[in-house]
C-alpha cells in the first residue's frame, strides 16, 4: 500500500469516527439542537441586526415589556425621575402572563429606570407601578394610597 | 467600521501579548505561540479600565485608547530588540499550520463548532443573569458616565452580589463597547478559539492526529463547557489561565527555566483577576513546588522565594480588588465575614457537597447532560492505563496534583462559603479539571502505543515518531 493510499484510508477512518460519534443519540441531539441550529439561523438573523431586535429575541418578554416601560416613561419625560414597582413573579405566573420579572439591577440595564420589588428597601418611594391584569401590562402612576393597596394586593405573592 | 475596529483590537491584542511573552522569554512553535500571544494579549487590557478607575481618571474612549497604546508600547519597550525583528512576514508565517488530510473531517466539525460559537458571541446580547446584574451593567453605564462607580450603584442591589465580582469582564466589555460592539463579549470566543487550538497542539505533540482529534472532539462536545465558549462569564477564562499557570509551572519542573516559573506566577495572577478564589487554589498548588524542590535539592531560600512569588502575584491582584477597590471605592461594601460558614465544626455540609459533586454534577443524567461521555471515557482509559502499566506517567503527576487541588478545593470552598453553591460555582469550577484530563489522556500509554503503531504503519521509516507538524 502506498503512502498516499494509507493517508486516504486514514481519512476514511477519521470520517467514520466522526459519523459514529454523531450517530450516538446524545451527541446527535445536542449537535442538532445547540450547534447546527446556530449556524442554520445565521441567514435569518442577518436580517435583524439592530441591537434592540437582538435584545428582544434573546431576552424575550423580560426585555420587551421592560423596554415598553422605558418608552412610556420617555414619552412622558419621566425617565430619570421615575421609580417603578415591579410585580412579584408569583403574581405574574398566577396571571399566566409571560413576563420573567427582572430584578432591579437587571431592569436598570434594560431600561435605565430605577425600580423596586415589593420587598425592596425604600419601596414607599416608587412613583409608578407596572401592573398586569387580564393579559395586559400597564404602567400606572401611584400615590401613597394606591401603593398601599397594590402592596396589599400583592401580599399573597411574597418574593422568595 | 466594526470590522476595522475588530482588526485594530486584534492587532493591539497581538502586540500586547507579543511583548508579554517576550518579557518572560516564552517561545513555542509558531501556532501555540500565536495562541498564547492572543490569550495573554486579550486578557491584559482588561486591567486598563480598572486601573484608570483606581487613579480616578475618567474612562472615556480617548483614555482607553491611549492606555491601550501605552500598554502596547511599554510592554514591548522592555523587549525592544525582539520587537525590531517583528515584521508582517513573520506574522504571515505564523498562520501556516500544516494539517494532514485525515484531520480534515474533524477540522470541518471543529470549524462548525467554532463558527456557531463566534456567531453567537457576536450576535447575541449578554444573557447570563450574573452578568446582567453586575459586570455588564457596570460596563454599560461606564460608557455613558465614564466611571465604573456609576449610577448602577444607586439601584437596589439586595438581590445581587455580582457587582463585587472582579473587574476582568467589566474591563474588556468597556473596551469592546467603546470600539463599537454593543454587546462586547466576542472576545470570549477569541479566547476560546486560541485556547482550543493551543490544547489541540498539546495533544498533537503526544498522539497521532486521529487519536488527538477524537479526544479533542469529546472535549469540545461537552455541552456545558461548549456553551461557555460564547456565554459571557468568568469560568471559561479562569479555566484557561489556571491551566496555563499550572502548565508553565510544570514546564519549569521539566526544564528548570526559572522564567517559566515567573510566567506561571503571572498567569496565576491573571487567573485570580478572573475569580478571586484562584488565590486559594494557587496556595494549594505550591506544595507541588515543594515536592519538586525536595527531589531536586533546591535551597530553602530559593524555594521560599519561589513560593512567595507564586502566591504573591495573585495576592497582589486580590488585594488590589478586594483590599482596595471593594473596601475604599465601591459604594456597596463587600464583607467577607458574614459569608463564611459559622458552623465549621459541623462537617455534614462538606460531606454533602462532596457527595453531590459526584452524584449530581459528574455522574448520573445531569452529569451526562453537562459533560457528555467525557468523564466516562477518561475514567475508562485512565484506569486501563494504570492497571496495565501500574504507574502514573511522570509528567501526568503534575496534572493529577492540579486535579486533586480542584477536586478537593471546590467542595471545601463551598463548605467555607455557602454562597459558592453546587449548581453554579461548583459546577463551573469543575471546568478547571477538564484540560488536565485531556493532558493525562495525551500521556496515556495505551493511546501513545496505539499512536506509535498507526504512525509506524503510516510512515514505515525506522525512526518514525509521533510528532507535531505544526
Amino acid at each position: 500500500m502506498t503512502s498516499s493510499s494509507k493517508k486516504y484510508l486514514l481519512t476514511g477512518v477519521s470520517a467514520a469516527i466522526v459519523i459514529v460519534f454523531f450517530s450516538i443519540p446524545f451527541y446527535q441531539n445536542w449537535y442538532k439542537n445547540k450547534v447546527w441550529i446556530a449556524v442554520e439561523s445565521i441567514p435569518e438573523q442577518l436580517q435583524y441586526m439592530e441591537p434592540e431586535e437582538r435584545l428582544g429575541a434573546r431576552l424575550t418578554n423580560s426585555y420587551r415589556i421592560s423596554a415598553a416601560v422605558r418608552e412610556d416613561l420617555k414619552n412622558k419625560g419621566l425617565l430619570d425621575s421615575a421609580i417603578v414597582l415591579l410585580p412579584p413573579q408569583g403574581y405574574i405566573d398566577a396571571q399566566k402572563f409571560d413576563y420573567p420579572v427582572p430584578e432591579p439591577a437587571v431592569f436598570y440595564y434594560y431600561t435605565g429606570v430605577r425600580s423596586k420589588w415589593t420587598n425592596s428597601p425604600g419601596v414607599e418611594n416608587v412613583t409608578h407601578a407596572l401592573f398586569v391584569m387580564k393579559g395586559i401590562s400597564k404602567l400606572i402612576p401611584v400615590n401613597d394610597t394606591i401603593l398601599k393597596e397594590i402592596l396589599k394586593f400583592y401580599e399573597p405573592y411574597p418574593i422568595k | 467600521m466594526t470590522l476595522a475596529a475588530l482588526i485594530f483590537l486584534l492587532i493591539i491584542h497581538y502586540c500586547i501579548g507579543y511583548g508579554f511573552l517576550r518579557l518572560f522569554r516564552v517561545q513555542f512553535n509558531r501556532v501555540p505561540q500565536v495562541c498564547l500571544t492572543f490569550l495573554t494579549g486579550i486578557v491584559l487590557p482588561s486591567f486598563i479600565p480598572f486601573l484608570l478607575q483606581l487613579a480616578f481618571i475618567p474612562i472615556t474612549f480617548s483614555s482607553v485608547l491611549i492606555s491601550l497604546l501605552a500598554l502596547c508600547l511599554l510592554i514591548n519597550i522592555l523587549s525592544l530588540k525582539k520587537l525590531k525583528s517583528f515584521s508582517y512576514g513573520s506574522l504571515k508565517l505564523h498562520f501556516s499550520p500544516s494539517i494532514r488530510i485525515y484531520e480534515w473531517p474533524f477540522m470541518i466539525v471543529f470549524g462548525i463548532f467554532l463558527i456557531a460559537s463566534l456567531w453567537r458571541g457576536y450576535y447575541q446580547p449578554v444573557f447570563a443573569r450574573d452578568m446582567l446584574s453586575g459586570p455588564e451593567v457596570i460596563a454599560e453605564y461606564t460608557i455613558k458616565e465614564h466611571t465604573m462607580l456609576n449610577s448602577f450603584f444607586d439601584v437596589n442591589l439586595e438581590t445581587t452580589n455580582n457587582h463585587h465580582k472582579p473587574p476582568y469582564i467589566t474591563g474588556l466589555q468597556i473596551i469592546y463597547k467603546y470600539f463599537g460592539f454593543p454587546f462586547g463579549q466576542i472576545w470570549v470566543c477569541f479566547l476560546a478559539i486560541a485556547f482550543c487550538v493551543f490544547l489541540y497542539y498539546l495533544l498533537r505533540q503526544k498522539l497521532h492526529p486521529i487519536i488527538a482529534c477524537t479526544i479533542f472532539l469529546l472535549f469540545l462536545a461537552m455541552p456545558e463547557l461548549y456553551a461557555y465558549t460564547y456565554i459571557l462569564l468568568f469560568d471559561y477564562s479562569n479555566m484557561i489561565f489556571f491551566f496555563l499557570a499550572v502548565y508553565f509551572l510544570q514546564y519549569y519542573f521539566r526544564t528548570r527555566y526559572v522564567n517559566k516559573l515567573y510566567f506561571s506566577a503571572a498567569l496565576f495572577g491573571l487567573a485570580t483577576f478572573m475569580r478571586v478564589e484562584t488565590l486559594v487554589f494557587t496556595a494549594m498548588i505550591v506544595p507541588a513546588l515543594w515536592l519538586y524542590a525536595f527531589r531536586h535539592k533546591l535551597s530553602i531560600r530559593r524555594v521560599a522565594l519561589y513560593s512567595v512569588l507564586l502566591v504573591g502575584v495573585p495576592a497582589v491582584v486580590y488585594f488590589l480588588w478586594v483590599g482596595i477597590y471593594l473596601e475604599y471605592y465601591i459604594p456597596a461594601k463587600f464583607h467577607l465575614g458574614p459569608q463564611i460558614n459559622q458552623d465549621l465544626l459541623n462537617l455534614q455540609p462538606l460531606i454533602k457537597r462532596f457527595r453531590e459533586m459526584h452524584s449530581v454534577l459528574i455522574f448520573g443524567d445531569f452529569g451526562l447532560r453537562l459533560w457528555g461521555y467525557f468523564f466516562y471515557f477518561f475514567i475508562f482509559l485512565t484506569a486501563a492505563d494504570i492497571i496495565i502499566t501500574r504507574k502514573i506517567d511522570k509528567e501526568s503527576r503534575t496534572w493529577w496534583y492540579a486535579i486533586l487541588v480542584i477536586y478537593l478545593g471546590l467542595p471545601v470552598l463551598g463548605f467555607l462559603l455557602p454562597l459558592m453553591d453546587l449548581m453554579h460555582t461548583t459546577k463551573r469550577g469543575l471546568f478547571k479539571l477538564l484540560p488536565f484530563m485531556v493532558l493525562i489522556l495525551a500521556n496515556n500509554s495505551i493511546l501513545q502505543a496505539l499512536s506509535a503503531r498507526i504512525t509506524r504503519w503510516e510512515l514505515p521509516t525506522p525512526d518514525a515518531k509521533t510528532t507535531s507538524t505544526f
